[in-house]
């Protein structure tokens, strides 16, 4: 079982966007707030860091720490129906809380990409 | 432990497929209750139940002051519950005792009271429109306020209590039901306090309360089609969905969403102050609150002493169990969020801000587990910092350092969110002009976290859409419907109706001139006596050069006596908006409250302006209006001293705006003059070719006023009228001017000319004259009287009986003729009444350059007045063809 259950649509739809933009295809799992209250899993155009778990899905480098990963489980990741393959639901084995996998999000670009 | 059902259509019941989850204590990680887990057929059922409920009008149908009487029980039974409540919340919640003892009074009873009150005493329910804005055709309009129907309400865990009662008190106190979903975590208060309103008779189904996991009931009430409005706080992320959710349905959406709000410290704040104050901004309920002040911004003059106190006072916090009344701070509401505060505080130290206290886990002693952090400091904050951008929402505070305050509202503003902020300074007037200046829904001076029932609360940008409580936040509970009935229920007295029919005349009038009339030798003399009836003391006396120098103007000054405080004369021909607001500007100064001009429609429009500016403030450019007034304007006695415009009795005031090249115009009823004094001794002074071309002003004006689409008999009956006085005097005036009688029955043919087409309009001969008036200076007069008579022949198919009654007013004897054939021979008599008096004939001679005449056509197509024309304008050509026959 992967840690990271990555649909083919939506690897192929992150590996677009960051040869777009001329990013290397590495992706980390963040948790990410976007205020008030329930914090949510989001993807970041980052490298990984050094005690990261790293999966590879089709040439797609998936990181995430091992914190998050004990927190929520494994991950999967599908694209949002019409959102043009810009933004994605993640879900997890256990929910980081009652919204998970309600609402998609876009790929942070972070700084240190 | 405790079991709590679902409320759904007043009743307390299991979920359908019986399905049970825990709540727990944050502060212990102990179970406190099971709560009935609510699936997608309990919230139909919790929707259909409020539907039923607003449908039959139980709540929905009575008056706001029956629901009040309604929702003061409601607010006793929260009292009554409240030992009961406050527990509850901190157990669930995570919220210190201190705080959540005072939430059921304080913000729950209180404020469910005090809208209550408010939305049946003050709430403007039903407002009349006074003013339409539609000049054309004439009603009632109203606006009734009425509630959406079913609202859902969505609430966070931070503060599930004070969110029910947000959601719940405001939905029903505007008359509407609601479904409302606790956070999963936090569910417990909503229940008990749905407990209250079935004690208190809320009626069945108005109020629901439905626990249950966001993501599957989110989609179920936001797509619903029969839910009217969501309310939700919540994150940006989700927010963002439920908008997307609700556009299904176009439902109307109010979201209270994430913040980083800048709470700035000038270098003149007091330090103790804004030290404890930007402890409480950010520590409060351990920064689980979305307005939180989590951005400090420190002027650098202070910076390196506000670090030092701000670490020792954030030391000093006491981390504890949440009942204790010695806790200042509690756990965070779950290990989930603990996890996402410190991972955040892992970034902060990756971003290489300088963490200078926190940043770690807590224990308590004597409990085992809970979620406790400690109060955190990073300091070196730069703005673009993740720290800096993202809401947290743990007690994590990012220092941020500025130079001036300049600086300060450029990085508070740089941020997705505008929720709230604060300024902490000693100098208010300085933290007002930032306040102002940072986009943002709420902005405390010298405080944090203060709410108020009355006071508005929401957010700018990504932090939401709408506003809870106050004024701002009921109406967001009702939507507006407008009501209109016509005043005229006729289609073909319908202007607007018309457009679709081919018969243009409107039978409708409404007749109305106001103004009172003195008219005789030595009616000059009342003048005083208007003054006092109208309750005046403070004239100012407004005039022009050649009034003046013929001496009209201090008779009229020696009659006002002392009641004349000053005289403001410089008025051009034509008056602008310049010298209205020069005059408007010295009757401020001299505290006037009576304007009396004196002179021909230059002066009059300039007066009948001040008197609107002056009554509504601002500059004349500001009072250009059509039918917006509705109430009386500054009084306005006139004696006019040409007999051509009737402006002293008319709606009119015509102001050349000279930026925009063109004439404006105040068309209002209010306008009209209250006196107007015809004095024979006024129009002597004119010359002879004053005398003519101001008559056929006059003519003009009640020609065209027989031959609008709106004419009618009342308004005929005086232009016909003043039609045969002008031909019978205006022979003799010009020959001899100091014949009192010619004048008198010129000055009466003029005011009734005024009232005839101040109801009945003017049309393409008007549009025509504007037009060289405004770009050749052709004098208004001359111009009506040159086009007059084209407009005339033009419009023989279209006016043909009125204009066989002008011909007979001109006393051309048309016993022998056709209607047709008299009709052209009115404009044949006007012809030859200008011949006889020597007025101009041929633009030519007034200056207007033959190559002008196209552009003329254009504006004059485009003149509002030549839609009135009995035969309709089809092109700009026919009327180049009508300026071509008189160049
Ligand atoms: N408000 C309305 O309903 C209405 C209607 C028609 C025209 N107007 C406007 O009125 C203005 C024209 O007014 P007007 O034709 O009365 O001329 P006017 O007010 O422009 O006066 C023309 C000149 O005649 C002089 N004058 C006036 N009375 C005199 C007298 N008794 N003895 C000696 N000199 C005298 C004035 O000093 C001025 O120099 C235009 O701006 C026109 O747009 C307004």
């Amino acid at each position: 079982m992967p840690m990271i259950r990555l649909d083919p649509v939506a690897c192929k739809a992150i590996k677009s966007e960051l040869s777009e933009k001329g990013l290397p295809l590495s992706v980390r799992i963040e948790i990410r707030s976007t205020g008030c209250c329930d914090a949510s899993l989001g993807i970041a155009a980052e490298a990984a860091e050094a005690d990261d778990l790293i999966e590879d899905a089709d040439g797609l480098a998936i990181a995430i720490s091992p914190a998050t990963r004990q927190l929520v489980g494994d991950v999967s990741i599908t694209c949002a129906g019409d959102s043009d393959g810009k933004e994605f639901f993640l879900e997890s084995d256990r929910p980081l809380n009652e919204w998970a996998g309600f609402a998609p999000s876009s790929i942070r670009i972070g700084a240190k990409t | 432990m405790d079991h709590y059902k679902l409320f759904i259509n007043g009743e307390f019941v299991e979920a359908k497929d019986g399905k049970v989850f825990q709540t727990v204590d944050p502060g212990n990680d102990q179970p406190i209750a099971t709560v009935a887990q609510a699936g997608a057929a309990d919230a139909e059922e919790a929707i259909m139940a409020a539907r039923r409920a607003f449908d039959s009008g139980v709540w929905s149908g009575l008056t706001p002051a029956a629901r009040a009487q309604k929702v003061y029980d409601f607010a006793d039974q929260i009292n009554t519950q409240a030992l009961r409540l406050a527990i509850t919340e901190s157990m669930d919640a995570g919220q210190i005792i201190n705080f959540s003892k005072v939430t059921p009074l304080g913000f729950g009873a209180n404020m469910m009271k005090d809208l209550a009150n408010y939305a049946s005493f003050k709430f403007p329910w039903e407002e009349e429109i006074k003013v339409q804005g539609n000049p054309f055709d004439f009603g009632r309009d109203y606006i009734r306020r009425e509630p959406m129907g079913v609202c859902v309400g969505i609430i966070p865990w931070n503060f599930p209590m004070v969110m029910a009662f947000w959601k719940i008190g405001q939905a029903i106190i505007m008359g509407n039901s609601v479904v409302v979903k606790p956070a999963s975590v936090t569910p417990l208060t909503a229940l008990i306090i749905a407990e209250a309103s079935k004690i208190a008779g809320i009626p069945k189904g108005v109020i629901n309360v439905i626990p249950g996991p966001g993501g599957a009931l989110g989609k179920v009430l936001c797509t619903h089609p029969e839910v009217d409005k969501i309310s939700f706080t919540g994150s940006t992320e989700v927010g963002r969905e439920i908008m997307r959710m609700a556009a299904g349905t176009v439902k109307k959406v109010t979201l209270e969403l994430g913040g980083k709000s800048a709470n700035i410290i000038l270098d003149d704040a007091d330090m103790q102050h804004a030290i404890d104050g930007s402890a409480f901004g950010t520590y409060f309920h351990a920064g689980q609150v979305c307005e939180s002040g989590t951005r400090i911004l420190v002027q650098s003059k202070i910076y390196g002493e506000f670090i030092e106190k701000f670490k020792k006072r954030a030391e000093s916090l006491r981390i504890g169990y949440q009942l204790l009344p010695t806790t200042h701070m509690g756990p965070l509401v779950s290990h989930e969020q603990l996890a996402t505060v410190d991972g955040y505080v892992q970034i902060g130290k990756k971003e290489g801000a300088e963490l200078i206290t926190g940043g770690k886990r807590v224990e308590v002693e004597g409990i085992k587990g809970g979620c406790y952090y400690a109060p955190t400091v990073f300091a070196g904050v730069r703005n673009d910092m993740r720290i800096a951008q993202e809401e947290i929402f743990g007690p994590v505070v990012s220092i941020i350092k500025f130079d001036d305050d300049d600086e300060a509202v450029a990085i508070a503003n740089k941020s997705i969110y505008g929720l709230g902020g604060g300024v902490f300074s000693s100098n208010t007037a300085r933290a007002e002009k930032i306040a102002r200046k940072v986009r943002t829904g709420t902005m405390w001076i010298n405080n944090y976290h203060y709410f108020g029932h009355f006071c508005p609360f929401g957010g700018y940008k990504q932090s939401g859409v709408g506003r809870e409580l106050g004024h701002a936040g009921l109406e967001e509970y009702t939507q507006v419907k407008r009501i209109h009935v016509a005043s005229f229920a006729h289609s073909e007295s319908n202007y607007t109706m018309a457009i679709l029919s081919d018969k243009k005349e409107l039978p409708k009038y409404i007749y109305n001139c106001p103004t009172k009339i003195n008219a005789g030798h030595g009616a000059l003399s009342s003048v005083a006596k208007e003054v006092v009836d109208l309750g005046c003391a403070r004239v100012l006396l407004m005039t022009d050069e050649g009034i003046i120098k013929a001496g009209l103007a201090k008779l009229a000054q020696d009659a006002l006596s002392d009641f004349c405080v000053g005289v403001f004369d410089n008025i051009p021909q034509d008056t602008d908006l310049e010298t209205v607001d020069a005059a408007t500007e010295m009757a401020r100064q001299l505290r006037v409250d009576c304007i009396v001009s004196v002179g021909g429609g230059s002066v009059i429009d300039t007066a009948k302006a001040v008197c609107v500016t002056l009554k509504n403030g601002g500059c004349c450019n500001d009072n250009i209006s059509w039918a917006r007034l509705h109430e009386p304007q500054t009084p306005h006695i006139v004696i006019p001293t040409t007999a051509g415009t009737g402006s002293e009795v008319t709606w009119a005031a015509v102001i050349k705006n000279k930026v925009a090249g063109r004439k404006s115009y105040i068309i209002e009823s209010r306008l009209a003059p209250n006196v107007a004094i015809l004095d024979p001794r006024f129009t002597m002074t004119l010359p002879p070719g004053l005398t003519a071309a101001t008559a056929m002003d006059a003519m003009t004006h009640a020609v065209e006023a027989l031959t609008t689409i709106t004419t009618n008999p009342i308004s005929d009956g005086h232009a016909l009228h003043a039609i045969r006085l002008i031909k019978e005097n205006l022979p003799i005036a010009v020959k001899d001017g100091k014949n009192e009688a010619a004048r008198l029955n010129l000055a009466a043919a003029s005011t009734m000319a005024g009232c005839a087409f101040t109801i009945s309009f003017v049309a393409l001969a008007h549009a025509m004259a504007h037009t060289v008036g405004m770009l050749y200076n052709v004098p208004h007069g001359v111009a009506c009287g040159i086009m007059l008579p084209k407009v005339m022949r033009f419009n023989v198919d279209h006016a043909t009986d009125k204009l066989a009654l002008i011909a007979l007013q001109l006393g051309v004897n048309t016993f022998k003729m056709d209607k047709r054939q008299a009709a052209l021979t009115a404009a044949d008599e006007i012809e030859n009444l200008m011949k006889s008096v020597g007025h101009p004939l041929r633009l030519r001679d007034l200056g207007v350059p033959e190559d002008g005449l196209e552009a003329c056509s254009m504006h004059a197509a485009g003149d509002p007045v030549s839609l009135y024309n009995a035969r309709p304008v089809a092109s700009p050509q026919e009327i180049l063809e009508l300026y071509k026959q008189v160049y």
